[in-house]
């Protein structure tokens, strides 16, 4: 899909977002609105020629988000429950959203971040469950080496919280 | 570049939360052992993690494990009043009552409880458990039993009229025979109640319990939102009982019931049969429904051949039929003539999948929109 390519058609229905990199996004209001921050910002300014800044994404993850809220414009809004951040979801992870989501992992929490900043809890809650997926069953070294992660616990840290936890730890 | 780490807090707790959030294929088992692994992976993920395994169902399998999780929260006196929920199903180990009775001593927070009956294995009345579970009146949600033998339920019928913020109570494998001789009644009211007998080694005509037992447990009337029983003998009419539901104030509350495997103990011409097709009109919110009568060929049933067919009530979104009711409910006619609006799904477990009316019924189904679900039950 193209955002921009398909935006130009219909100026009337079309906003404009800035990304931090200063490049500008014209996409169909209906995808723009995918994004609760976005949607908020076009009630409070009303009609606008103005760009939408967006300071906290740049151009390639803006893109790639863009292309999930145009394969998703049409789904029905979440219901209240759903929004409840402190439930487990427990929907699965459709065919097109775990193709889309197969990108490399500065691309998949850079698309994390986006989606947390932009309020756009289901392309959240699909990159939170890909990354919960590649966590699944592996060891603390496993997960380490995985995301690059300095452990910075002293020996005898990590020790105490290995004892602290004995009781949930499967042997 | 952009990394794990680069996640704010609120984020990982959401990546840790969702672990397993399919859990057909990873138990709750295994997501406390990799959220027990996640916190030794660095302070970050440490922060993240503390919080939904001891914030999670808290599930001891063992006494050592009670043991152990006694031992953290003596040591750590920041994680008490995160625990809201313990699950101790120790069915084996009886030996750390002390390590139970500290635990509930040092969870301030405790909502929901679920205990095995072994604890309470002998003389209950001298278990140190006791007096901690009657002075434990801030449980919300309760759930016992889980032995292979039934329970008599000395323990409990202590302790129920005690808890009198409980709202939901679910008894596994337990007789509740003689409950209503026991003063004080709980004076809790309850949104959920069930029992389970499923698997039990009952014999034969024994252990049957009377409509006084049962309302006995289920409190004060008025809030039921579901109510439950299975595999349970009963020395009542299952009309009886649900007339008594209604006539409790529990018909504009009560979404969900389930009359599953009930074998009366009255002589069938003694019985009133329940007739289906009364639900509808006894408890207009009804969402879900499951019935399998007990064994249908002896004469053990307590559920009536509807007539002409089975009236699904309108508020129903999920039936669930036991295998041969779908055929005696005659469910082909009753979607045939009428499609009930809020209907989203109908389960009929232990028919063949592959038969003519099992084929019809999914067919059928499939016309009006309605998920339809045959499982096989060996």
């Amino acid at each position: 899909m193209s955002a921009r390519g398909e935006a130009e058609q219909g100026s009337e229905t079309n906003v404009t977002l800035q990304t931090s990199d200063d490049e500008q996004f014209k996409v169909d209001r209906d995808v723009a609105n995918r994004s609760v921050l976005i949607r908020n910002m076009l009630e409070d300014v009303g009609e606008s020629e103005q760009a939408i800044p967006l300071p906290n994404v740049s151009a390639n993850v803006l893109k790639k988000v863009l292309e999930w809220c145009e394969h998703h414009k049409k789904d029905p809004e979440p219901l209240a429950e759903d929004l409840d951040d402190n439930r487990r979801k427990t929907t699965e992870i459709s065919d097109w959203d775990a193709k889309f989501i197969q990108v490399d992992q500065e691309m998949l929490f850079e698309i994390i971040l986006a989606a947390n900043y932009l309020d756009i809890k289901p392309l959240l809650d699909v990159g939170c469950k890909t990354v919960a997926n590649m966590i699944k069953g592996k060891q603390p070294e496993e997960i380490r080496k995985l995301f690059n992660i300095v452990n910075d616990f002293t020996p005898e840290e990590e020790a105490q919280i290995k004892k602290e936890n004995e009781w949930a730890e499967d042997r | 570049m952009t990394g794990m780490l680069d996640l704010p807090c609120e984020l990982l707790i959401q990546i840790f939360r969702d672990l397993g959030a399919d859990l057909k294929v990873y138990s709750a088992k295994e997501r406390q052992t990799d959220l027990a692994r996640l916190a030794t992976v660095c302070r970050a993920f440490h922060a993240a993690t503390i919080p939904l395994l001891y914030g999670d169902a808290v599930t001891c399998r063992s006494a050592g494990r009670t043991y152990l999780l006694d031992r953290s929260l003596l040591a750590n006196p920041d994680l008490r009043p995160l625990v809201r929920t313990l699950v101790m199903k120790s069915e084996l180990d009886n030996g750390h009552v002390s390590s139970l009775t500290s635990t509930l001593q040092h969870t301030p927070s405790l909502e929901s409880l679920a205990l095995a009956s072994c604890f309470f294995e002998g003389d209950s009345g001298s278990s140190p458990l006791l007096p901690t579970l009657l002075s434990a009146t801030h449980i919300q949600h309760f759930a016992y039993g889980f032995g292979s033998r039934l329970d008599r339920l000395v323990a409990a019928q202590r302790i129920l009229p005690r808890w009198t913020q409980l709202r939901s109570l679910r008894l596994y494998r337990v007789d509740p025979q003689d409950l209503a001789l026991v003063h004080p009644a709980p004076t809790y009211r309850l949104e959920e109640f069930s029992i389970d007998n499923s698997g039990a080694l009952l014999p034969q005509n024994a252990h049957s319990c009377s409509l006084n037992d049962l309302l006995w447990l289920v409190g004060l009337p008025g809030a039921l939102k579901s109510f439950s029983l299975a595999h349970l003998a009963l020395q009542s009419d299952a009309s009886k009982l649900v007339t008594h539901l209604f006539e409790q104030g529990h018909a504009t509350t009560l979404s969900r019931l389930t009359l599953r495997g009930i074998r009366p103990t009255l002589p069938l011409v003694k019985r009133t049969l329940l007739d289906p097709n009364d639900l509808g009109s006894l408890f207009p919110t009804l969402a879900y429904l499951e019935l399998a009568d007990h064994d249908h060929d002896l004469g053990e049933h307590i559920l009536e051949h509807p007539e002409p067919y089975f009236r699904i009530p309108t508020s129903l979104r999920t039936l669930v039929l036991h295998d041969p009711l779908d055929q005696y409910f005659f469910l082909l006619r009753s979607l045939e003539r009428r499609r009930p609006p809020n209907l989203r799904n109908i389960k009929v477990i232990g028919a063949y999948p592959t038969s003519t009316h099992s084929r019809r019924l999914q067919s059928l189904c499939h016309d009006l929109a309605v998920a339809f679900e045959v499982e096989r039950n060996f």
